[in-house]
This record gives C-alpha cells, sequence and structure tokens, in this order.
C-alpha cells in the first residue's frame, strides 16, 4: 500500500474537526437546527482552504443513519458515514467535473435521479470542479436543480466561481470559503505532528504555516515534504533548506549591500544563493517582504504586531531600517516589486536578479525636490540682482543634501520607463527654506543687465524613472529657445573646398560610416561585416562642381516642386544640357520622370544660363552611394552644424554652468525647440 | 520504437546514475526508504538537468528486483533495464509528443501544441482503470507546463486522490505556469542547474567531441538539455555569428543597419526548427549580462549594460506573446541604442 499523504489521512470527518470556516459551518448548523436545508450548495474558495472536505461532511450529515434525520453531528461509525469516507456509498456520487464535462454525462445522471435512493435519507450528487461543465452541460442541469426530486441534493465545489453561469449561481446557495490565518494552521500542524509522533521546534512550524500562504492543503502538502526530507524532529533551518527558503540572515546581507551601494557583494550573494540551489522566485519574494518590513520598520515608531518577526530577527531589521532613509526604502520597494515579477516569468531568472540588484545598488541619490526648489529660487533672485556667474560661494548647498550626485545616477532614467516629466515646480511654492520668495518658479526671469548673456530657455525637473522614486529629482536642462550663434549663410557661389563627404563617397563599403558612441558595444563588439558591394554603382564625383550651379538654376524655378528638385544629384548642369541622376525606383525619380517637371527644369536654366534655346533634360537613374552631393545634402550637414553649435552654445552657457555648480548634476540630453522628443 | 537519432547516453542505473542534484535525490532516497513518498510530486528545475531521468531512476528505486543496501536500484535487472529502455508497461510517460497507449512519438495532425484533456481522458480510462502489474505504477509528466487549463482540471481530482498505488511526477522547468491547484496538491522537488563539468561529461557520454562539448556548455547554463541542442558546430557558429552581427547593428546605430539585421535574422530564424531568435536573445542577454558583472563596480558602466539586459529580457518575454520577432528584435536594437 503506497503512502497516504498527510493532506488525505487528516482531513477533517466532522464538522467539529474542521479549522477554519466558521461562517460556513455555523450557517450550514443552524439550517439543519432549523430544518431549512437547501437542495444544492455551491462551495467556492481558494485551493485547500475545506471546499470539498465540507461538501463530504455535509454528505454525512445528511445521511447519518445513527439518527432520525439530518444531523449535524455525524456519527462516522454507521455504514453510511464509514462509506462515505471510503466514497463507495452507492447513494452519494462524487463526480469530477473537470474530467466529465459533457452534457451527455450529465444526462446519464439525470436518468438516475428519479429513482429513490438505495439505502440513505438522500441521494447526494457532489460535483467538484464544477466550474470546468460545459455550457450545454450547465444548462441540461438547470431544470434539475431549481426543482430536484425531494430526496436529491447538490453540493457543487470549485476554485473558479465566475465561471460558472449566473443561472447555476441563482439556483445554489453558495457559500464563500476564505484563507485560513496562520496561526490556525500553526495549531492544525502542531496537533497532527503530535499525533504522528514526529518531534519539531517552532520556528520549522511557523515557517510551513507562512510558506502555506493561508492553504491547509498547501500546509499539509509542505509538512510530507519536510517530514520525508529530514532524520528526527524538524527543526528551523531543516525545514527552511527542504523548502528551498532562504536563511533570513542571507536577505540582511543582500539589504546591507544594496543600500551601501555594494554589488560585487551583492552579486556574490546571489551567487550563493543559486549554488545552494534555492528557488529564486522565493527568495525574489521574501526579499521584497524585507524591503516591506524595512520601510514599516523605519517610519513606524513602535511597529509591535505589524512586524511579524521572531525578537533577533527583529533586531537586525530595526538597525538595518535605522540606517537607512524612509524615501529610498520606499523606493527600493516598488522597484524590488517589478522584480519579483520579471523573476517568476524568465528563464534565467538569476539574470534577472542579477541585473536588477546592480542597477538598485546604483541607483542615484535622493534630493529632495523643495531643496532643489529652493535653490532654484535662491539662483534666480542672485541672478535678478545681478551676480550671476560672480561668486559661486555665493550659494553655498543648503542643509541636507550631501554631496554631488553619483555619476551614474541619472543612466537608471534610460530604461524602457523613460523619466516621467513632472509638473514645474512652481505650484510647490518656496522651499521652507526660502520664505517670502514671491513665487518660485522654473521660468527664470530676464537679467536685468545688459551684460548679462541671455536666459537659456527653461529648465525641466523629471523624476529618475526606472526605481521610481518619490522624491528623487534630477535636473535637465533645456536647450535654449533661441540660437545666440547668428545661422551660417546659405551656400556662397565660390568653389567649396574638398568637402569630406567626397571621402565618405570613395570609401564607401570599407568603413562604418559614423564613429560609434556606443561604448560598450565597442569594446567588445567585432567589427560589423562589410555591406556586399553594389552593382552599378553611379559615379557621382563629377556632380560635385555642380552643386552651386545648379542651386542657382533652382533659385529661378518656376511650376515644379523645389523639394524633389533638390534631391537630384547634378551630374551636368551647363547651358546644353542638364543631367539629374536619382535613385533608381525612388519616389523622386518617378516625380521628376514627368514632362511638365521637366519642362520648368528647362525653362529656369534657359532663365538661369540666359541662353535661346532650353538646354536638353536629361534624367539618369541607378544606385546611389550613400552620401551624394545634393542641395538636400548640403543643406543637412549645414542643419547639423547649426545645431551642434546651439548645442554648445547651450552647454557652456554661463547660466547653466552655474545651475550645475549649484545642484550638482551633469548635462545629460539638450533639447532644441522642435526636436522630435526620443521615446 | 524509433531509433533515436542521438546517441543515447548513459543508461539510467538508479538514482546513482543522475548527475549532480544531491539535494533531490537525498531527498527521494530518504522518503522512498521511511515510506513517506508522496503520490504526487512536482520535479521543477531548469529544462535539461535530469529531472524525468531521475523520474525514471526513482521508478526503478521502487520496483526493482535485487535493490541494493542502500535503497538504490541495481539498474541489471530486467525491470530496471525495462524501465530504461522505456518499456516497462506500470511506467507511462505522459508528453504532449507521446501517445498514451502506445507511448510512441505523435506526428501530423496528432500532435498538437499542448496537452490536451482527451490525452489526460485517456490515462484514466485506459490506462489508470486497471491494477497495475507490479506493486507501484508511476505517471511521469515531461513538461507539466504543456498542460492546458482543461486538461490540469482534469487531472486534479486523480492528483488528489488518484488509484491505488499509483504515483505522479510532474516535471517542469515552468512551475510557475501550472494551476496552483495542481501546484497545492503535489510535493515540490527541486533541481538545481549543473556543474559545467556534469554537464560536458553528459555531452561526451552522447559522443560529443570534447571541445565543442566545451564550447557548447559555456552557453548552456547548466543545462544538458540545452547543451546537447548547442552542440552542433554549425548550429554553434551561426549563432555567434548572429550575436555579433546584432551588436555590430547596435554599434553602427543605423536605423538602416537595425531594419536589415532585424530582417535578415527573422528570415533565417523562421527558416529554421525551433526557436532561434529566442537562443540567440537569450545569449544577447547573457552577454550583456557578463559585461555588466564584470563592471559592476563602474557604477554608470554597469547600469546601462544592466538595463541592457533587462529590455533583452523583456523583448524576449514579448517574444512569447507572439510579437512578429522581426518587429520585436527591431524594437528591441533601437531601445538597446538609445539606452545609454
Amino acid at each position: 500500500m503506497s503512502y497516504l499523504v498527510l493532506a488525505r489521512k487528516w482531513r477533517p470527518q466532522t464538522f467539529t474537526d474542521l479549522v477554519g470556516q466558521e461562517h460556513v459551518a455555523q450557517t450550514l448548523r443552524n439550517a439543519f437546527a432549523q430544518g431549512r436545508i437547501a437542495h444544492a450548495f455551491l462551495f467556492t474558495g481558494p485551493r485547500g482552504v475545506g471546499k470539498t472536505t465540507i461538501a463530504r461532511v455535509l454528505a454525512k450529515a445528511l445521511n447519518c443513519l445513527s439518527s432520525s434525520g439530518p444531523t449535524v453531528e455525524p456519527c462516522g461509525t454507521c455504514s453510511a458515514c464509514e462509506e462515505i469516507t471510503r466514497s463507495s456509498d452507492v447513494d452519494v456520487r462524487e463526480i469530477d467535473g473537470a474530467t466529465w464535462t459533457k452534457v451527455e454525462s450529465i444526462r446519464e445522471l439525470q436518468e438516475s435521479l428519479p429513482y429513490l435512493p438505495a439505502r440513505d435519507r438522500f441521494k447526494i450528487v457532489i460535483i467538484d470542479e464544477v466550474h470546468m461543465l460545459s455550457n450545454s452541460a450547465f444548462n441540461a442541469l438547470l431544470k434539475t436543480l431549481e426543482e430536484p426530486p425531494p430526496h436529491v441534493k447538490f453540493v457543487f465545489a470549485t476554485t473558479e466561481a465566475h465561471k460558472v453561469p449566473i443561472t447555476i449561481l441563482s439556483r445554489c446557495q453558495r457559500y464563500d470559503f476564505k484563507l485560513l490565518p496562520a496561526q490556525k494552521i500553526r495549531a492544525r500542524i502542531e496537533h497532527i505532528l503530535k499525533a504522528e509522533g514526529v518531534g519539531f521546534d517552532d520556528a520549522a512550524v511557523s515557517l510551513v504555516a507562512r510558506e502555506a500562504a493561508g492553504s491547509m492543503r498547501d500546509a499539509l502538502s509542505l509538512l510530507d515534504q519536510v517530514i520525508a526530507g529530514s532524520t528526527g524532529a524538524l527543526s528551523g533551518p531543516d525545514v527552511a533548506r527542504l523548502l528551498g527558503v532562504a536563511d533570513r540572515q542571507v536577505l540582511y546581507d543582500l539589504a546591507r549591500a544594496v543600500l551601501a551601494a555594494d554589488p560585487t557583494k551583492a552579486l556574490s550573494i546571489v551567487q550563493q544563493v543559486t549554488d545552494q540551489g534555492y528557488d529564486l522566485h522565493a527568495f525574489a519574494r521574501d526579499f521584497l517582504s524585507l524591503w516591506r518590513d524595512l520601510v514599516v520598520a523605519r517610519i513606524v515608531h513602535e511597529p509591535g504586531s505589524m512586524l511579524d518577526l521572531a525578537d533577533e530577527e527583529r533586531a537586525d531589521v530595526l538597525a538595518i531600517a535605522k540606517s537607512a532613509d524612509a524615501a529610498d526604502l520606499e523606493r527600493l520597494f516598488l522597484a524590488w516589486s517589478r522584480t519579483v515579477d520579471d523573476v517568476a516569468r524568465a528563464r534565467e531568472p538569476r539574470w534577472v536578479l542579477e541585473m536588477a540588484l546592480v542597477r538598485l545598488a546604483h541607483r542615484p541619490a535622493l534630493v529632495p525636490v523643495d531643496e532643489l526648489i529652493a535653490r532654484l529660487v535662491d539662483l534666480e533672485r542672485k541672478l535678478g540682482s545681478g551676480s550671476a556667474g560672480s561668486d559661486p560661494k555665493a550659494a553655498p548647498p543648503r542643509g541636507g543634501f550631501t554631496g554631488p550626485q553619483r555619476p551614474g545616477g541619472g543612466s537608471t532614467s534610460t530604461s524602457a520607463a523613460n523619466p516621467h516629466p513632472t509638473a514645474h515646480p512652481a505650484p510647490h511654492g518656496a522651499g521652507p527654506n526660502g520664505p517670502n520668495v514671491p513665487r518660485a518658479s522654473a521660468q527664470p526671469t530676464a537679467p536685468t543687465q545688459s551684460s548679462a548673456p541671455p536666459a537659456p530657455g527653461r529648465f525641466e525637473v523629471v523624476r529618475g524613472g526606472v526605481v521610481g522614486a518619490t522624491a528623487a529629482a534630477m535636473v535637465t536642462p533645456v536647450a535654449p529657445v533661441a540660437a545666440p550663434a547668428s545661422a551660417p549663410p546659405a551656400p556662397t557661389p565660390s568653389a567649396p573646398p574638398a568637402p569630406k563627404w567626397l571621402e565618405n563617397v570613395r570609401a564607401r563599403g570599407n568603413q562604418p560610416q559614423r564613429p560609434s558612441t556606443d561604448e560598450s558595444a565597442n569594446n567588445a563588439a567585432p567589427e560589423p561585416a562589410p555591406p556586399p558591394p553594389r552593382v552599378d554603382l553611379l559615379d557621382v564625383r563629377p556632380a560635385e562642381a555642380n552643386v552651386d550651379v545648379w542651386a542657382s538654376v533652382l533659385a529661378v524655378l518656376e511650376g515644379a516642386p523645389l523639394a524633389i528638385l533638390e534631391q537630384g544629384v547634378p551630374l551636368e548642369v551647363s547651358a546644353k544640357k542638364v543631367s539629374l541622376a536619382f535613385e533608381a525606383n525612388s519616389f523622386y525619380a518617378r516625380k521628376v520622370s514627368a514632362t511638365d517637371v521637366q519642362e520648368a527644369v528647362r525653362r529656369a536654366a534657359q532663365k538661369a544660363f540666359a541662353t535661346d534655346e532650353p538646354p536638353v533634360f536629361e534624367l539618369v537613374t541607378g544606385a546611389l552611394p550613400e552620401k551624394v552631393p545634393t542641395i538636400a545634402h548640403r543643406k543637412e550637414l549645414q542643419r547639423q552644424a547649426e545645431r551642434a553649435a546651439k548645442i554648445e552654445a547651450a552647454r557652456t552657457h554661463p547660466f547653466v554652468k552655474r545651475f550645475l555648480s549649484l545642484v550638482g548634476g551633469d548635462v545629460r540630453k539638450i533639447e532644441l525647440p522642435g526636436d522630435i522628443p526620443n521615446t | 520504437m524509433a531509433e533515436p537519432e542521438q546517441p543515447k547516453g548513459d543508461p539510467i542505473q538508479g538514482l546513482r546514475s543522475v548527475r549532480a542534484q544531491s539535494a533531490a535525490k537525498e531527498f527521494l532516497q530518504h522518503a522512498l526508504s521511511g515510506g513517506r513518498l508522496s503520490t504526487a510530486l512536482l520535479f521543477e528545475g531548469p529544462d535539461g538537468v535530469g529531472k524525468e531521468r531521475c523520474a525514471r531512476a526513482l521508478a526503478q528505486c521502487s520496483l526493482c528486483l535485487a535493490k541494493q543496501p542502500d535503497g538504490d536500484a541495481c539498474g541489471r535487472c530486467a525491470i530496471c533495464r525495462a524501465i530504461d529502455a522505456q518499456k516497462y508497461p506500470d511506467v507511462i510517460t505522459l508528453a504532449r509528443t507521446l501517445d498514451v497507449l502506445t507511448q510512441q512519438e505523435q506526428t501530423g495532425a496528432d500532435l498538437k501544441s499542448e496537452i490536451v484533456v482527451d490525452k489526460i481522458r485517456e490515462l484514466q480510462r485506459e490506462r489508470l482503470s486497471y491494477m497495475p502489474h507490479g506493486a507501484i505504477r508511476w505517471v511521469i509528466v515531461r513538461d507539466a507546463h504543456e498542460l492546458n487549463a482543461n486538461a490540469s482540471n482534469a487531472l486534479l481530482k486523480t492528483l488528489e486522490e488518484p488509484p491505488a498505488n499509483t504515483h505522479f511526477v510532474l516535471a517542469t522547468h515552468r512551475p510557475s505556469e501550472l494551476l496552483v491547484t495542481v501546484r497545492s496538491r503535489c510535493q515540490r522537488v527541486r533541481f538545481a542547474t549543473l556543474p559545467e563539468s556534469d554537464v560536458i561529461a553528459i555531452l561526451a557520454s552522447r559522443g560529443v567531441e570534447a571541445a565543442l562539448a566545451k564550447e557548447a556548455a559555456k552557453w548552456a547554463e547548466g543545462s544538458a538539455g540545452r547543451a546537447l541542442a548547442m552542440a552542433d558546430p554549425e548550429l554553434l557558429a551561426s549563432r555567434k555569428s548572429w550575436l555579433e552581427r546584432l551588436l555590430a547593428a547596435l554599434r553602427a546605430g543605423k536605423p538602416g543597419a537595425v531594419v536589415e539585421v532585424s530582417e535578415a535574422f527573422s528570415k533565417e530564424a523562421a527558416a529554421k526548427e525551433g526557436d532561434e531568435v529566442l537562443v540567440v536573445l537569450e545569449m544577447l542577454e547573457r552577454y550583456f549580462r557578463d559585461e555588466a558583472i564584470a563592471a559592476a563596480t563602474d557604477a554608470r558602466k554597469s547600469t546601462v549594460l544592466a538595463a541592457r539586459s533587462q529590455l533583452v529580457r523583456q523583448t524576449i518575454a514579448s517574444l512569447d506573446s507572439n510579437l512578429k520577432a522581426q518587429m520585436a528584435v527591431e524594437s528591441m536594437l533601437v531601445r538597446l541604442r538609445d539606452v545609454r
């Protein structure tokens, strides 16, 4: 005979044996006492809290032969009770609703219902996992369920009542089962262990009760597991090892490492935990509950029963919490709660843990928003009174701010969760340190002195994104609205010097087009494979000299889209012939193949060269190199140069420099007006 | 029975022939000798670390004709050999790809994408409604997370109160995908990743050449199953070259290069069997992870690299939800480029 698991061996056989679910037992007792017994019951609730058990006890209560009618205290010894316990009573049918889902099964069942029970008082039909019945099976039940023969009782049990049609629900008396409190599970476990003759200590029982998370069957499955795996009495450490639950001390060490910004230590702990074969998902979950405990310990003066910890553990938690900042702890809890989900899904949970820990250990320091605002107001006042940039000591950092942000600080905001721009700080008003300042505004007023440079633009306070900080602030200066430097003039008619792009055109295919800004990929990534050489690549070098001439032709163009013709490579532009090259089959090539466009070009060229005859127009198509001598390309280069100049001007602007020296950040990104935001 | 495609490796001869996994083996042996082995076991741990092998070894221990003094199976008696050869009638394997009755590989229309309820019903009707031949009958569910909702539900009652002398072993590397109602009925046995030396030894026993075995084991994260899948010189080279091309596209930082490599990659992956995209992306995740750990003390660099590793992980998760591979890879590369 194989082993009977504890959950089956210790299945309660009477209402008095039951643990928890008093509200159900009490209601049933009252119904029996008053003789108001329904003909259909629906038991629903989480796994392992007693639904099937109560269904069977109910069957005994209804059918027990030792009393003259239904009784709340079945004897357990009469033949009906015994047979129900053994699942062999002919009048009590327990059906696996998930296996017999079809309507045929229900019809078969219904055929037997009109006949009186063979021996018992009632014919009882228990359908477990009833949510799995098919729709037609449910519908076939409806009539019977509403008006069953007087000798028939139905009991349904399911974990998923929402999958049961409302027409069924409305015909049943519904009982919602609840998760069991840990104390009750603990008491039951102790009772069973004593009866089984297995020694134990408190820690062992608490651990099993905690891991069961409110389900008695889970508790007993775990108990089976720890009894089977240990020799002699159950002890806390043994149970922890057998259940794969990490020792609390390891969790504390990890929390200390994260708080102390020591990723190396944190990674070595993960290594240790993995080597010991712990369940990493459970580990991540336990670590989350530790963050919760730390937050509670930090912000609640007398945590009392809010911390469900043994005494020495409580002392450790309080000590760690004391050394940390409340907002920082909240942020870590939030960040870790996301990691737990990822760990559950990942095939390599270890990597997920490691990467999350690396980022958390390097999280940016927190700077209270209030303080930043106060400093901004200060800065504004100083600038307003004309002392801008003259004395960096004029606005010393205020109390509470402990040095510059960590170098890696801002980069946490670059994950999928980009920084969320928050409201400009104005509504917060002046910080506690800046009373009597009219109104803290994010828009610095223009300097009054003529020697002061123009206001560089607006400032945005953004939150550190990924760690979900409540008060972590980063400052991103936004580039000036107006460029300080005047835009370079349009291309001059004189012959330009040998341009850079020409080299690129010649060297195309042999080298990367742009130096990478990506250091990490650079370090280890191999050189990219050279792209395959193109066939019939047009030779566009002669066009270089023609760009300016072509621009002067386009200057007098009428009746054709300029933007399209600017894309053409002017292979030849003379009084005799205009030859333009386009990428084969491109949108531009198709547009230019229209005769009215070509006519317009010829008229413009005739006007520009002041000749009698319009020149011949030739459209050349083929493969173009990547960088081509066109007006459009030249304009693009010019635009980029302007942009770079504007960005440089913003970066070196005295106001920005002064601001950075005050708040201790660095410029991560400069956006110009009209830039497309990076998503 | 069809000839296996590759050499079968060492025969299963009791628990001692299962490599590493000392905690799991110790627990099982202990439970078996103490008569407290649960009738529903859940073997969870990475794929390809010997869960099913261990289940068969356990079956041998319970049925062996000439048990050794320590309770382990002899590995040589008729029953042990029959279990190893998967020909013993009381050790039933339930798997998506196996027929319940014949235990043969299914093909064509019979092959479903998950374990369907009909299979469970067939098991209950055709295999479990009779008394077992010997003392104990075993049902080994391979990749139990492939049980669909109906099948899992149909198994619930049987798992909780199985027919006499019947034991279930559910093996899975994705325990969180099982119904909680299934998990709550099982005793969990955890399997750890294998040390690299064991992975190499397992590959060697299957006739993989030493240098290749070493290289494959490096990428296999302690899973002999994955190492075996990697131990094809051409495949390994192609995967590594894709990893390099993805990194190169990332480095070049051009939209054109990104689109080009994503398209070529997903096309080639689609032409191959199995989940090439997934495998290469996991190599990419691992690449960033290794780099991040190497740079752990450099706050800025390690944060960026960790963020990249996480981004690849998110992409892998989105692949599971049927997003088109090319789009997923494209958007991943674009976003990776922006992480700095």
